[in-house]
């Protein structure tokens, strides 16, 4: 459509130009404060022009965003010029009461709720620039660097730290908590070409497991295989994996080229990540819990980086050829061979 | 004082108290509301926006709001301070590779000028889950003895199974009493 190719350059050119005023105003020496500002003025008026001359064909959504990062422009250029020669009128952060602003706000709360309100209504424009920077998740992880250098405290089951090893239920050593193995959750972290395989495959029967959550972090070229954990799944900062999970909810952060095979009750949830593949969970490898099995949401997929009308260019359904078949999944203990193992089955690059 | 004795009468009417349910993705926000309610946990999804739930609770009417906590929607949840009288915290009890950044978006929170004064429940969720954090262990995780500028309490509980479900009660039922405290007793009580 003209007016979705008009307003995907409109909203280019807007971002450019605003972040290069953004650091102009940052960078801006103080040395000749009323001249800086009166050019970032100009700058931001320009702008906001733009922005009028560009309502016809842009998205409400879009509007309000591209508002939202003018102001956040003023209110940069304020702290930045004015912040030094303390104005008159000036309030510092969390002084002062007055009615002017909260109705203001109070506008806002109108807007914002009917737009976030609406799942079909863009989200992006805010988040913009962590939006540019989805690529790559071993760069970016905004939570991931501190922790990453920090000891885990005490987790209690789970995998951390390991390389081209395959684990399983019994490496968990679930029994030696004091048996309260009805109800556990796991934490995999920083794993790399590892194959984990927590499905109950003892004897003909399958036991129920103990599994009701999983938390992962930092896994590179793993193959992660799960039975039902009836709980949540939380999952980022990982790259090329396979991670296949029978859950109530499942969230993957940060995190590029993974192949989800998924059975679940509620729409799965990816957030800054890139190159995702979903597929249904395949049968063999764990039973439902769920005597009358809700319909499987893999398919479902909310990608809070990209809440447009456009479909998400982040994810997609693994093709019939592409997905593992029921009986190629490593679910028999290998050794030696695990490079193998991951070369036939991990993600392309 | 004559605009003060209005509101306070006018409210005392209404018996009326906003709560604002913030904290993480994953925490568990909208299945403690579900369940508050009476409602069926097992079909909740990730919240894309947010959901409003109104009940009667003792005196008082309660509205509580629940707002998406995925990274995306957590800039937004600044449009809903606004009047709040309570924030209830939901914390993942098992999510300990996250502890650091629950620990921070709770403490942002409590700088928040429109927030001065409500009262702050911590709900320790998912203690069904074995291998939890416990209350006591999330109290200093989060460094919850060092703020000063809100009432506080944290309330181990869960939303799925076992004891700790009534934890959920105990946590609602010290919120009401402590905003009403505040709001409709008159008591002139400093915030400390």
């Amino acid at each position: 459509m003209a007016n979705n190719a008009l307003s995907t350059e409109f909203l280019d050119k807007f971002r450019t130009d605003s972040q290069a005023l953004s650091e102009r105003i940052n960078s801006a020496s103080g040395t000749n404060k009323q001249a800086d500002k009166e050019e970032f003025l100009s700058g931001i008026s320009k702008l906001r022009k733009d922005l009028i001359d560009a309502t016809p064909y842009l998205p409400t959504y879009d509007q309000r965003t591209s508002e939202l990062q003018l102001k956040a422009l003023e209110k940069q250029l304020d702290g930045r010029i004015e912040g030094s020669t303390t104005g008159p009128g000036r309030t510092k952060a969390g002084s002062k009461f007055s009615f002017k602003r909260a109705a203001k706000t109070s506008e806002q709360v109108g807007s914002v709720e009917n737009m976030v309100a609406s799942p079909a209504v863009p989200l992006s424009q805010v988040t913009g620039e962590q939006m540019d920077s989805t690529a790559s998740p071993s760069i970016q992880s905004p939570s991931g660097h501190n922790s990453q250098t920090k000891e885990i405290e005490t987790p209690e089951f789970g995998f951390h730290n390991r390389s081209k090893e395959y684990l399983t239920l019994n490496d968990l050593k679930l029994s030696q908590n004091d048996g309260n193995t009805s109800n556990t959750d796991v934490i995999i972290s920083f794993l790399s070409e590892c194959i984990v395989n927590l499905l109950e495959r003892d004897g003909t029967s399958t036991v129920a497991t103990p599994i009701r959550a999983l938390h992962a972090k930092g896994l590179r070229k793993c193959i992660i295989m799960m039975p039902d954990v009836q709980g949540s799944a939380l999952i980022q900062d990982c790259e090329d994996c396979i991670i296949a999970i029978s859950c109530h909810q499942f969230r993957i952060h940060t995190s590029t080229r993974i192949n989800a095979y998924l059975r679940i009750s509620s729409t799965p949830v990816i957030e800054k990540c890139t190159k995702m593949l979903f597929a249904p969970y395949t049968i063999p490898l764990a039973p439902s819990s769920v005597e009358n099995q809700t319909e499987n949401q893999f398919a479902n997929v909310q990608d809070f980086s990209w809440i447009r009308a456009t479909p998400s260019p982040n994810w997609a359904l693994l093709t019939e050829e592409n997905t593992i078949k029921e009986d190629k999944w490593p679910v028999d203990h290998v050794r030696g061979d695990i490079d193998e193992y991951l070369q036939v089955l991990l993600p392309k690059v | 004082m004559g605009l003060l004795t209005v509101i306070r009468k006018n409210r005392r009417k209404e018996r009326q108290m906003r709560i604002l349910f913030l904290g993480l993705d994953n925490a568990g926000k909208t299945t403690i509301l579900k369940k508050l309610n009476d409602e069926d946990v097992n079909s909740v999804s990730p919240t894309l926006g947010f959901n409003i739930k109104t009940f009667v609770h003792g005196k008082y009417t309660l509205n509580i709001w629940d707002v998406g906590g995925q990274r995306t929607l957590r800039p937004y949840w600044r449009n809903y301070f606004e009047q709040t009288d309570a924030l209830v915290w939901v914390v993942d009890s098992s999510d300990r590779l996250r502890m650091d950044d629950c620990k921070a978006e709770l403490h942002a929170l409590l700088t928040e000028e429109r927030l001065a004064g409500a009262s702050l429940l911590v709900f320790a969720n998912k203690q069904d889950i074995g291998g939890s954090m416990t209350d006591s262990e999330i109290r200093e995780a989060l460094d919850l003895p060092s703020i000063k500028t809100h009432h506080w309490r944290i309330e181990a509980c869960s939303a799925i199974r076992g004891e700790h479900v009534k934890g959920l009660w105990e946590g609602i039922n010290w919120v009401v009493t402590d905003v009403a405290r505040r709001l409709y007793w008159g008591s002139v009580e400093g915030t400390n």
